[in-house]
C-alpha cells in the first residue's frame, strides 16, 4: 500500500509539473472554451471543452481508431485467408469534476463505435479420398462483434487539466472505461461452413458467453488542449 | 500543495476506481477460446463434412416378400459414362458396391455439376448368389438425395422356375427352339422399371450358351418394338438400358435375358413432376415417404422421397400416355407423419403435387443438436447424415431421419427408448437413445467410450418439445478415419 501511495504521489507531482511547464507566463480566467487533441485506446480525435467553473467542465468530443490486418491460417488441411477489421471510437459528452487543481473525475456517455470484424474464406481445396473439395464449396465466414449498449456510459479518473486552468495550454492523462455491455456476435457463413451460423447450433450465443467479460472498453487517454476564449 | 484532506479523498477515489476496475476486468485476460466451465477448447468454425451433395440411397428389396435383402452380400454395379464419378462415403471412386444390409449409399462427385444440360445418367443392376435385379436406367437433373428401390428376383429354380416363354407378345426362341428347356423362366419382371420408355416383360436365365431370337410381334397396336436385354453378373457381356434391346443376341451359359417391349402411345416428360411436402405450421423435420403415381391408362409408377420440410422432390423419367397426361399422385405417411390426401393433376409433366405432413398424435417433438470436434482443432463439425430409427426392442418398420448441419427434429413417443442406425459404406452403426430427459444424461455419461466423449450436454424440456444439445469430441483415431 505504501508503494502505491508513493507511486500515486510521484505521478501527481509529475503531472502537476507538466501542467506548470505548459504555463505561458500569462494568466487567464479558469472559465473558458477551448479545443483539445487527444490520443487514446479509443482512437485519435478532438474535444471541444467548455470550462464553466474552476472545478467543472464539459467536453464534447470525437475519436476514432481503425486497424486492419490480413492473415492466413490452416485448419483441417484447409488454408484460410482472413481479414480483421477493428474499429473503435466514440462521439462523447463528458462532465469533469476536479478535486484539486489537477485531479478530476469524468462521467458521461458516448455513442460507441466499437466493432470488430473478421471475415475469411477458404484459400485451398480439401483432398477427400479420390476427389478434391473446392475452396468455393468450403465457403467463407464473417464474425462481427458489436457492443450491446451502443450508447455507452463512461467513467474515468484523470490528472492534469482538460482545459488549462490559468493558462492557454493544458495537458491531461485519463484512465477510464466505457460500459458497453456484453458484446454481441453475429455470424454469417456459407458453403460447408454454414453450420457455424446455423441458429439451431446456437454458436453465436455460445461464443457470446465466452466473451461476455469484455463489457468494459478500457480507455487510456492523453489530451493536449488550447484555450481559445476565456470567460 | 495538496491539503491532507484532499490527498486522502484523491487516494480513496483512486483506490476505489482501481479496485472496481480490476474486479470488472479480472476476466479480460482469460483465453476466450477455452470453455469457461470446462476449460476445453472452443471450436470457432463448424464445418459440415457432408461434402457429398448428391447421394443415391439404394434399397434392395425381395420382389415377392418386399423385405430388405440382408441375408447375403449383394453387388450393386453401375455402368454408363457417369459411373466414373461415383464415390464412397470416404470420397473414393468406385463403380461396384457390395452390401449385406440391403442398403447402400452411393455418393456422386460434388465437383461434377448436375442439371438439365448435364443430367446424371447411370444404369444400375444388383446381383448376389441367390438374387438378381432387372437393370434400371436412372437420370437426374438436380442434386440431392435420390431414393431408389431395386426389386430383386430370386434366382431359385424350384417351383417357380419354368421352361419356356410366358406372356410374351412376341416369339422368343433359344437356339431356334421355342420354349427351350435351356432358357429358364425366372420371374415376371414387369414390376421393374427400365427407366426408359421400354417396359420389361420377363426374366430368363440360360442353362447353356446359345442365341436368343425375338420375332413375330403378335400385338403391333399396343407395342411398337420388342427385344431382350442381357446381363452376365460374373463379368460377361451385357446390354442394358438405355440401349435398345436386341432381337438377336448370342448368350453365354448363366446369362440373364430380360425381354422388353416398347409400348405405343407413350411420351416422356421433358420436365418431371415435383412433389412438394411441407409440415403443418411450417415447422422443420425430416421424413421418407412412399409415392404412388397412377396414369390415366392405369399404369403406375412408385418410389420413395426423402424430405426435409419444406421439400421439393423432382420425380423424373416419367412416361405418360400421350392421349391423356393426367395423373393421380399419392403420398403415404411414416411413423412420424400423416400425409394429406391424394392429388390429381391435369398433367404429369412440369407440375407440382402439394402435400402436408402432420405429426401423428401422441408424439413429441425432439430436437437433437450435435457438434462434433477433434482434439486440438478449432474447426468443429455439424454433420449431415441420414439414417433410420425405430423403437428399441421392436420389429417395427424403420423410419428414416436426417441430420442437417448437425440438427435433427424427430417425432417420438415420450419416455420410450429408440434404436438409431446409420449406414456408412454398407455397414450399420447402431446407437440407442432414451427419450426421457432424466435418463438421457445418465445414458450419455454411461456410454462415453474411448472413441468419443460428450461435453456440454444441455437438455431443455417443455410440454411441446425436448431439445438435447451436446458436443461430441472424437478421439484422434476416429478423426483420422473421418478425415
Amino acid at each position: 500500500m505504501k508503494a502505491f501511495k508513493i507511486l500515486l504521489l510521484v505521478f501527481l507531482i509529475s503531472v502537476t509539473g507538466i501542467s506548470d511547464l505548459s504555463a505561458q507566463g500569462e494568466t487567464y480566467s479558469a472559465n473558458g472554451i477551448g479545443v483539445a487533441l487527444k490520443s487514446s485506446t479509443n482512437g485519435l480525435g478532438g474535444d471541444v471543452v467548455y470550462s464553466f467553473h474552476e472545478r467543472m467542465s464539459l467536453r464534447f468530443g470525437y475519436e476514432k481508431l481503425h486497424l486492419k490486418t490480413n492473415f492466413t491460417f490452416n485448419e483441417e488441411s484447409v488454408d484460410y485467408d482472413a481479414n480483421a477489421n477493428y474499429t473503435a471510437g466514440s462521439l462523447s459528452l463528458l462532465f469533469d469534476y476536479y478535486f484539486g487543481r489537477h485531479f478530476f473525475l469524468s462521467a458521461g456517455a458516448g455513442w460507441n463505435m466499437f466493432r470488430a470484424e473478421i471475415d475469411g474464406k477458404a484459400a485451398s481445396s480439401l483432398q477427400y479420398g479420390d476427389i478434391q473439395i473446392s475452396k468455393d464449396k468450403i465457403g467463407g465466414f464473417n464474425f462481427q462483434i458489436d457492443p450491446s449498449l451502443q450508447l455507452s456510459p463512461y467513467f474515468g479518473i484523470g490528472f492534469g487539466r482538460t482545459l488549462g486552468l490559468k493558462k492557454k495550454v493544458g495537458f491531461a492523462f485519463e484512465l477510464g472505461g466505457y460500459y458497453q455491455g456484453s458484446p454481441n456476435i453475429s455470424i454469417t457463413s456459407s458453403g460447408l461452413l454454414s453450420p457455424t451460423s446455423n441458429p439451431d447450433q446456437g454458436h453465436e450465443a455460445r461464443l457470446e458467453k465466452q466473451i461476455n467479460q469484455y463489457s468494459i472498453y478500457p480507455v487510456l487517454k492523453f489530451s493536449l488542449s488550447y484555450k481559445i476564449v476565456g470567460l | 500543495m495538496l491539503s491532507k484532506t484532499k490527498y486522502r479523498i484523491i487516494t480513496a477515489i483512486g483506490i476505489i476506481f482501481l479496485v472496481s476496475g480490476m474486479i470488472a476486468c479480472k476476466d479480460m485476460f482469460k483465453d476466450p477460446l477455452k470453455d469457461k466451465e470446462t476449460g476445453d477448447d472452443i471450436t470457432v468454425l463448424l464445418m459440415d463434412r457432408n461434402f457429398i451433395t448428391t447421394k443415391l440411397v439404394i434399397r434392395l428389396e425381395d420382389l415377392s416378400s418386399q423385405q430388405v435383402i440382408n441375408n447375403e452380400p449383394i453387388e450393386v454395379r453401375f455402368s454408363g459414362a457417369d459411373a466414373a464419378n461415383l464415390i464412397t462415403f470416404g470420397g473414393n471412386k468406385q463403380t461396384v458396391f457390395t452390401t449385406s444390409t440391403g442398403f447402400v449409399e452411393v455418393g456422386y462427385d460434388p465437383n461434377v455439376a448436375i442439371n438439365s444440360q448435364n443430367p446424371l445418367e447411370l444404369t444400375v443392376v444388383a446381383s448376389g448368389t441367390n438374387y438378381i435385379s432387372a437393370p434400371q436406367f436412372v437420370s437426374y437433373t438436380s442434386e440431392g438425395i435420390k431414393d431408389l428401390t431395386i426389386k430383386m428376383y430370386s434366382k431359385s429354380t424350384l417351383k417357380s422356375a419354368q421352361i419356356g416363354a410366358f406372356d410374351e407378345p412376341f416369339d422368343l426362341s433359344f437356339n431356334g427352339q421355342l420354349q427351350s428347356p435351356n432358357l429358364h423362366f425366372i420371374a415376371d419382371a414387369s414390376g421393374s422399371p427400365t427407366g426408359t420408355a421400354w417396359q420389361y416383360r420377363n426374366l430368363y436365365s440360360t442353362k447353356t450358351s446359345g442365341t436368343v431370337l425375338c420375332n413375330n410381334l403378335k400385338d403391333p397396336v399396343a407395342y411398337s418394338d420388342f427385344g431382350v436385354y442381357y446381363f452376365n453378373p460374373t463379368g460377361g457381356t451385357s446390354l442394358m438400358p438405355p440401349s435398345t434391346p436386341v432381337k438377336n443376341a448370342g448368350l453365354l451359359s448363366g446369362d440373364f435375358a430380360y425381354s422388353a417391349v416398347l409400348r405405343s402411345g407413350v411420351t416422356k416428360c421433358t420436365k418431371g413432376l415435383t412433389i412438394h411436402v411441407a409440415r403443418t405450421g411450417g415447422a422443420t423435420g425430416t421424413g421418407v415417404f412412399d409415392y404412388f403415381i397412377t396414369f390415366s391408362n392405369g399404369q403406375t409408377m412408385s418410389g420413395k422421397i426423402s424430405c426435409t420440410f419444406p421439400s421439393d422432390n423432382l420425380i423424373e423419367q416419367i412416361y405418360y400416355p400421350t392421349s391423356n397426361s393426367a395423373v393421380k399422385v399419392e403420398l403415404f405417411g411414416d411413423m412420424q407423419y400423416d400425409i394429406s390426401s391424394a392429388v390429381t393433376l391435369s398433367s404429369s409433366c412440369d407440375m407440382t403435387a402439394n402435400f402436408t405432413a402432420s405429426p401423428k398424435s401422441g408424439l413429441k417433438n425432439y430436437k437433437l443438436i450435435t457438434r462434433y470436434s477433434c482434439p486440438n482443432s478449432s474447426v468443429g463439425m455439424g454433420l449431415s447424415v441420414i439414417g433410420e430409427f425405430r423403437k428399441k426392442g421392436t420389429t417395427d418398420r424403420w423410419t428414416s431421419f436426417k441430420f442437417i448441419e448437425g440438427v435433427c427434429v424427430l417425432q417420438l413417443v415420450a419416455d420410450a427408448d429408440y434404436e438409431f442406425r446409420v449406414n456408412i459404406d454398407s455397414d450399420y452403426y447402431t446407437y440407442y437413445l432414451p427419450t426421457n430427459p432424466d435418463k438421457v444424461k445418465t445414458y450419455i455419461q454411461d456410454n462415453t467410450s474411448t472413441d468419443f466423449k460428450f461435453r456440454n450436454l444441455s437438455i431443455n424440456s417443455s410440454a411441446l418439445e425436448v431439445s438435447i444439445t451436446t458436443d461430441v469430441e472424437f478421439s484422434q483415431v476416429v478423426c483420422d478415419i473421418i478425415q
